[in-house]
């Protein structure tokens, strides 16, 4: 599934910047990269991606799950949870959120690409 | 009731014999009234010799009613006592046969006692008696001889025949006064006197150095005249009676001193009223002996014995008795008395006597010193002990009340009894209020059920200790340790303590530590987040550069990255964030190295046999890079051009406490003649460096069908440190 595109929410830039690289060298396009939750929220309405990368634990008023949470209200798209943490409690409250997918970092663009191509591919 | 009736029989004086008469009848009236007993009755009659009132007869009286009454109850004794009189009359003696009978008549008797040879001679052969079978027991004859016919004459008794008595006087006679040659009698004529006569007779041989002067008179004035005219190598010795000159007898007692008076020599003698009157002593005989066994052999007739089967007795002992006062009046020698003597009339040594008295005095003065010693030195000790245990009270008292800790006493149901001051400091009560609460009103609400269970415990197992919380009277709340103990019943004590500022304490520090869990937790987080920017870094600039070897050169570097971030990311996840599992890193981390070379299970499989190892931070990161080379290099190397492959990896740990990896791989392994050391690239040096010089373990390569690396080392080359 090339093309798709996809919406980044990463607050730390190197790693938004490395994902960005290699989606778009894996054919996908990258509409926007959000640091903060109201911003993803804001990309979201204006963007309206094919998919949303959301790491939980970003900068800003509302951190990767309470924005799922908005996003979801107006925009019925996979969203792949990212987190650095792998502690249950935290993995606990996202899956409470029903993701597309729970990932831990580091990420592989392998990892991305297996589930845009299969899982989502599907939907 | 027993009758007793003294009659005075005397022949020739018709006044008397009427009288005696009028006696006698009195006598069988009385014994006819008591004829008629409910119970056995034993009518028994005493001729005695002599006459009323001569203490031989009365003692002999006396001995034979005792050895009765000792058996037989004293009711059923009827005793009558006749006198014959011998002593004063013998020359005359007046009762006949027919006189006898007719006094007694037909009266029962059951049996008759004489004393002395006069009644026995007399009662021998009655044919009042014999005729009606009335048994006979004498006491007292003199000069016995056994024909062996008592049976016939159903009679037994005890014979006088003092020939040992009559002997051992004269042996202490002569012990005393060795130069005694005579030895002068006086008798009176009586068959008791003339028995006596024979005795000495016939035991004349025994002393032949002695001649014996018998002389028959009986008025006293001529016994005095006899004893007078004594002089040395004589003594005397009375036997028989003593009249005055109006033919009046005398008795013995004053007969005897009269004439021990008169008598310049010693005087000996055989019957008991003449010791202590006047003779020196003699081998004593007594009336009462002679009495009591009489009665004995009496009591066995009544109780149905025939006379005949009781043979008489033939001798008696005597006692050897002598006078003090007559051994001080012949200079006679105390020590010179036979074995067994007896001394009368000894005056008690006036000394011992005080030394009795002082010794008495002194040991009575010495009990009482020591008794007042005592009670002084008791009274002491008792006032000194009382106040050593008031001031014990008091000081304990002080303890109690001036404790920095505070002591409360407490009944079962909780409620205080005793207070100490520092528990009115603590709980701001006054210890009149306190007194007034319980356990249970003085409980913060927060501490009311474990409160209840510490005093549960105190009363299941006799003390406890808490940490509970209490309400202080301005209503502030404050920890208190309770230290509790089961004094008794209802009586229960703590030993409390401030302890607020330590629970505060223990609280800031439990979360100061929580806060430095979480900051060590971030940082391991911010670590591996900050290696996976590092990552992100490298991959742009590779990205960049888009030389191939160079991306091969970024990648490998990543991956070492990659695998110390994966320790940082166990680190976090670790319990105690020190450790880490080393079965699941390489799992993870294979997870990792294939995805990062893009390798599936397909292509290569990894074989797993992993034990449950932990290492410190230090040895992990050291562990993680030297397996992350062993892998990579296999995924590089080992299965080129898409050739199909395993690895093996395995992790163990030995008893001695070693870790050993070992990773091998069947691939191509190396060229021949490769040597691991020279010829490596940096993958290798890193292994040899990390194993060898780090971890300070043993690397070793072995190359065959595929690539086999096995690394030991000992995990102590670091110590925890929290």
């Amino acid at each position: 599934m090339k093309h798709t595109r996809i919406l980044v929410v990463e607050d730390e830039f190197m790693i938004a910047s490395q994902l960005k690289t290699n989606l778009i060298k894996g054919g996908h396009i990258v509409c926007g990269i959000a640091s903060r939750g109201e911003d993803a929220i804001d990309m979201a309405r204006k963007e309206v991606p094919d998919a949303i990368l959301m790491d939980i634990r970003i900068r800003g008023s509302q951190d990767g799950m309470a924005a799922a949470k908005v996003i979801r209200t107006f925009l019925d798209v996979p969203i792949i949870f990212t987190s650095g943490y792998a502690d249950h409690e935290m993995r606990d409250q996202a899956l409470a959120l029903q993701p597309s997918a729970y990932l831990l970092k580091p990420i592989s663009i392998a990892q991305i690409e297996e589930l845009l191509e299969g899982d989502f591919a599907a939907k | 009731m027993c009758a007793y009736t003294y009659m005075v029989v005397t022949a020739g004086k018709s006044g008397l014999r009427r009288a005696a008469l009028i006696v006698v009848s009195l006598l069988f009236f009385l014994v006819t009234l008591e004829a008629q007993p409910e119970n056995r009755k034993w009518h028994i009659l005493v001729l005695d010799s002599y006459h009323e009132g001569f203490a031989w007869s009365v003692a002999q009286f006396e001995g034979i009613k005792g050895a009765l009454t000792a058996e037989l109850p004293e009711n059923s004794l009827d005793i009558s006592v006749f006198h014959l009189d011998d002593r004063r009359f013998h020359t005359k003696l007046a009762l006949t046969e027919a006189y006898f009978a007719q006094l007694a008549g037909d009266q029962h008797l059951d049996l008759i006692f004489t004393t002395d040879n006069s009644a026995y001679s007399f009662m021998r052969e009655s044919p009042w008696r014999l005729g009606r079978r009335i048994p006979l027991v004498f006491a007292g004859v003199n000069d016995y001889i056994s024909d062996g016919k008592e049976g016939e004459f159903l009679m037994t008794g005890i014979a006088e025949n003092f020939l040992s008595g009559r002997s051992d006087t004269l042996k202490a006679a002569l012990a005393l006064l060795p130069g005694t040659k005579r030895v002068v009698f006086t008798l009176d004529g009586t068959p008791t006197s003339m028995a006596i006569q024979k005795e000495f007779e016939a035991i004349g041989d025994q002393f032949p150095r002695l001649s014996f002067d018998f002389r028959t008179i009986d008025d006293i004035e001529g016994q005095l005249a006899l004893v007078s005219r004594l002089g040395k190598g004589d003594i005397y010795v009375p036997i028989g009676t003593h009249l005055d000159a109006s033919g009046t007898l005398l008795t013995y007692e004053e007969a005897m001193e009269r004439l021990s008076a008169a008598c310049p020599v010693p005087s000996f003698g055989f019957i008991e009223n003449r010791i202590s009157h006047g003779i020196v002593g003699g081998k004593i005989l007594t009336g009462h002996d002679h009495g009591t066994s009489a009665g004995k052999l009496g009591l066995a007739i009544l109780r149905g014995a025939p006379p005949g089967s009781l043979p008489p007795l033939m001798d008696n002992p005597g006692k050897l008795l002598f006078d003090h006062r007559q051994l001080a009046r012949f200079s006679l020698p105390e020590s010179a008395l036979p074995n067994g003597a007896e001394i009368l009339f000894k005056p008690a040594d006036p000394l011992a006597e005080i030394w009795g008295y002082l010794l008495a005095y002194t040991v009575a003065l010495v009990v009482l010193t020591v008794i007042v010693i005592l009670l002084v030195v008791g009274r002491r000790r008792l006032r000194v002990a009382t106040e050593r245990l008031a001031r014990s009270e008091a000081t304990l008292e002080s303890y109690f009340e001036n404790s920095p800790e505070a002591i409360f006493v407490a009944d079962d149901a909780g409620r205080y009894l005793r207070v100490n001051r520092g528990a009115s400091l603590l709980t701001g009560y006054s210890p009149r209020d306190l007194l007034r609460l319980s356990v249970a009103e003085l409980l913060a609400p927060a501490s009311v059920d474990e409160g209840r269970a510490h005093f549960s415990r105190v009363f299941s197992e006799g003390k406890a200790y808490g940490e509970l919380q209490f309400r202080r009277q301005d209503g502030s709340i404050f920890w208190m340790s309770v230290h509790a103990v089961r004094l008794g019943r209802d009586e229960n004590f703590a030993i409390c303590q401030d302890i607020t500022r330590r629970i505060e304490g223990e609280e800031g520090v439990k979360r100061s530590l929580i806060e430095k869990v979480t900051l060590l937790r971030e940082l391991y987080h911010r670590t591996k987040n900050n290696m996976s920017v590092i990552i992100a870094m490298l991959e742009l600039q590779a990205l960049e550069q888009g030389d191939e070897r160079l991306i091969n050169a970024f990648k490998e570097a990543e991956n070492r990255i990659r695998s110390m971030a994966l320790v940082h990311q166990k680190l976090y996840d670790a319990a105690d964030l020190s450790h880490i599992n080393l079965k699941d890193y390489i799992r993870d981390l294979i997870e990792l190295l294939s995805k990062s070379y893009n390798v599936s299970s397909t292509e290569v499989a990894f074989d797993t046999e992993l034990d449950e190892v932990e290492v410190l931070i230090d040895s992990a990161i050291p562990c993680g890079l030297i397996l992350n080379e062993l892998i990579s290099n296999a995924l590089i190397f080992a299965f080129p051009e898409g050739r199909k492959g395993r690895i093996s990896v395995s992790l163990r740990r030995d008893k001695d406490g070693s870790i050993e990896f070992f990773v091998a791989d069947d691939g191509i392994g190396v060229p021949i003649g490769f040597d691991f050391r020279r010829d490596g690239h940096l993958g290798l040096q890193t292994i040899f460096g990390l194993g060898e010089g780090q971890l300070e373990g043993s690397v070793d390569f072995h190359s065959g069908a595929g690539l086999a690396c096995r690394i030991t080392f000992k995990d102590d080359q670091y110590r925890p440190r929290v």
